[in-house]
């Protein structure tokens, strides 16, 4: 764990983040990268580290509403949650009904993946090699 | 002499002719033709500058972190709070927009002149100015060897459906068809102002200020006096040093965002319409998976068009974005997420942007002290949006593809063209379509009237002699297509008339 290198989460948000981030790209499937190589939670914290202190607020908002309003329906917080309870949850975020809900999750999941697929041991992973069409 | 924060170290006193602040298409164009008429020019960008030997190393994702406001994300609040990229460096949105040129639509230019009374600027007097324009700026049609398979696939399906399309207009020399003109030209081949009006004004003397953030503006008997600001560490955001400014004429050309939002929070009400009549351009994209390779992210994002639907308000052009920006919004949670990835090469999209005829949105002061934005999206302008949907999900079926994905929520991709008739029988509520909006106007708009415009034709305020406004905001309605060469246009219009008015402009006493 990189909690050294964050620049905005805490030791507590790490993992909070983590559990979302291996959610929202869980290890192994149609590609891998070495977890120690590409920490899909240090690449989002150090993303976000210009953001303006009311923009970190309300980010960090999100992440511990993520957390904690599954206290309310299933007495369980997210992180304490099985991988597959949490799929569905975040599912259940992504796929709401509801604009706003949707859309917060979908600011979350945009951070973090943007982060994830800029590193270059992912785009590699992905065979996404950007080159002009006429080369110099 | 262009000056970043790097170069300072005391506090800036400047007594100029002019100021301008914000160096984007419509400054960079003023402070090109003040200066070359031998007025001292200063102008103020709070962005940083940045040429091709720091963006060319930008992924772009950290290019919309540092190019952009707000990380890329400014939004308009209202039903559906829709995104607005707003660049924010030396050259403004034109370092981080498309390139796509277009001149005024001459319905457009006829318009204003019946509806608001914008004088001397038909087609004809703006010919001249357009053309200085897409020379300064090189303007060209994208040529095929750079368009790329997206733009090429998309136009294959128009061309079969019979539909009028070709390849648009943009600012380029020597492009090579890299796809990342929204993330700073690595080659700078796109002619973004910082490479030609501000070079330009440069050698004619004027000093031009990076990481200069405005912040109040003093009015004295009727008068601008004083800009006072912060000069910002780029790394940091904090400030360095003071900033005063004492023009004997000021032109705010912050955007149609900002500059409403700088006027306002220094309480220069001009005019009841300030900040009001925001028009955007609500935009789409639209997704297809072929069996062929596309490699969407090679060659032009925006290279072509269909414009067989403009008269309605509908306009379809290219657009396209490498994998850390797209799949974020394309791919689901889970397993499915890196399966998506995988499949990215085979992806094609196009946009779908219309103009926004009835609805209208606002910039006010946030709570916060940021500019805050409100947009209503009209329902008959909504309808016009998913008919555009539609017709590019018809296109991409005609041109092969094996499924669309309209970017609807509710509403599955569409796996056969039969599958489209679901918008027009379905109900489609405005919150389930994911919107981006780009070119916001309007925001002070020109007129002849103190009640229904800000500034004259001239983008001179109205009830103050020596402030201008020479940007996006002056235009009393959407465009309807790319706005930068009208930006300009009037721009450098508008600085001839300070020029020959000079005498009555500065000489108040």
């Amino acid at each position: 764990m990189a909690v050294k290198e964050l620049k905005v989460f805490d030791q507590k948000l790490y993992t909070i983040v983590h559990a979302i981030t291996d959610t929202i790209i869980p290890p192994g499937g149609a590609f891998d990268v070495d977890p120690k190589v590409v920490d899909p939670v240090l690449l989002f914290d150090n993303y976000i580290d210009s953001m303006s202190r009311l923009q970190l607020k309300a980010i960090r908002a999100v992440i511990y509403t993520i957390e904690y309003a599954p206290m309310v329906t299933r007495l369980k917080r997210f992180t304490k949650m099985s991988p597959e309870q949490r799929l569905k949850y975040l599912q259940g975020w992504e796929d709401s009904r509801i604009f706003a809900k949707r859309n917060i999750f979908l600011l979350i999941k945009m951070l973090a993946l943007m982060a994830f697929y800029s590193d270059d041991a992912v785009a590699e992973a992905i065979h996404y090699h950007p080159e002009c069409l006429i080369k110099d | 002499m262009l000056f970043t924060y790097n170069d300072i170290t005391k506090d800036v006193v400047e007594r100029p002719d002019v100021c301008i602040i914000g160096s984007g298409a419509g400054g960079a164009a003023m402070a090109d033709v003040l200066s070359g008429a031998g007025l001292d020019v200063v102008v103020l960008e709070e962005g940083g500058y940045y040429t091709k030997d720091r963006y060319s190393t930008y992924k772009p994702a950290v290019a919309m972190k540092i190019l952009y406001r707000d990380y890329g994300g400014t939004i308009a609040f209202g039903k559906n709070p829709i995104m607005l990229p707003l660049g924010k460096a030396v050259g403004g949105t034109t370092v981080i927009n498309s390139g796509t040129c277009f001149r005024t639509p001459d319905s457009i230019l006829k318009d204003w002149a019946e509806r608001y009374g914008v004088e001397n600027a038909s087609s004809k007097d703006m010919e001249p100015y357009f053309k200085q324009v897409e020379k300064k700026i090189n303007v060209t049609q994208v040529s095929p060897q750079v368009l790329g398979k997206n733009g090429l696939v998309f136009k294959r399906g128009a061309d079969a459906l019979g539909m009028s399309n070709g390849m648009l207009m943009h600012n380029m020399i020597n492009c090579h068809g890299c796809g990342r003109c929204a993330f700073g030209c690595p080659h700078d081949a796109k002619q973004a102002v910082h490479l030609n009006f501000i070079p330009s004004a440069l050698e004619h003397g004027a000093r031009v200020y990076a990481n200069a953030r405005a912040e109040n503006i003093t009015i004295e008997a009727g008068r601008v006096t004083r800009i006072q600001g912060s000069i910002i560490n780029e790394q940091t955001g904090n400030k360095l040093y003071g900033l005063s400014v004492f023009p004997k004429l000021l032109v705010v050309s912050a955007g149609a965002i900002y500059t409403p939002y700088i006027l306002e929070k220094n309480n220069i009400n001009l005019s009841p319409e300030l900040g009001r009549n925001l028009t955007i351009h609500p935009a789409v994209r639209i997704t297809a998976m072929f069996d062929e390779i596309i490699e969407g992210y090679k060659g032009v994002p925006q290279g072509s068009y269909v414009d067989a639907y403009a008269s309605e308000g509908i306009m379809l052009e290219g657009i396209f974005v490498p994998p850390e920006i797209g799949l974020p919004i394309l791919a689901p949670i889970g397993k499915k997420n890196k399966e998506v990835a995988m499949a990215y090469d085979h992806l094609a999209a196009f946009g779908v942007m219309v103009s926004d005829k009835n609805s209208y949105g606002r910039v006010k002061v946030g709570i916060d002290k940021r500019p805050f934005i409100t947009y209503h999206f009209d329902s008959y302008d909504f309808k016009k949006l998913v008919k555009g949907i539609a017709i590019a999900s018809e296109i991409f079926f005609a041109a092969g593809a094996k499924t669309v994905n309209p970017g609807i929520y509710g509403i599955r991709e569409f796996t056969s063209p039969d599958d489209i008739a679901q918008l027009f029988t379905k109900k489609v509520p405005m919150t389930s379509v994911e919107m981006m909006a780009f070119h916001p106007l309007g925001t002070a708009r020109m007129g002849e009237t103190k009640d229904h415009s800000v500034v004259n034709s001239y983008g001179k305020a109205h009830g103050l002699d020596n402030l201008f406004i020479s940007d996006g905001s002056i235009f009393p309605s959407s465009l309807g297509v790319n706005p930068q060469v009208t930006i300009m246009s009037f721009a450098l219009r508008n600085a001839q008339y300070i020029v020959e008015n000079k005498k009555a402009l500065f000489n108040h006493e």
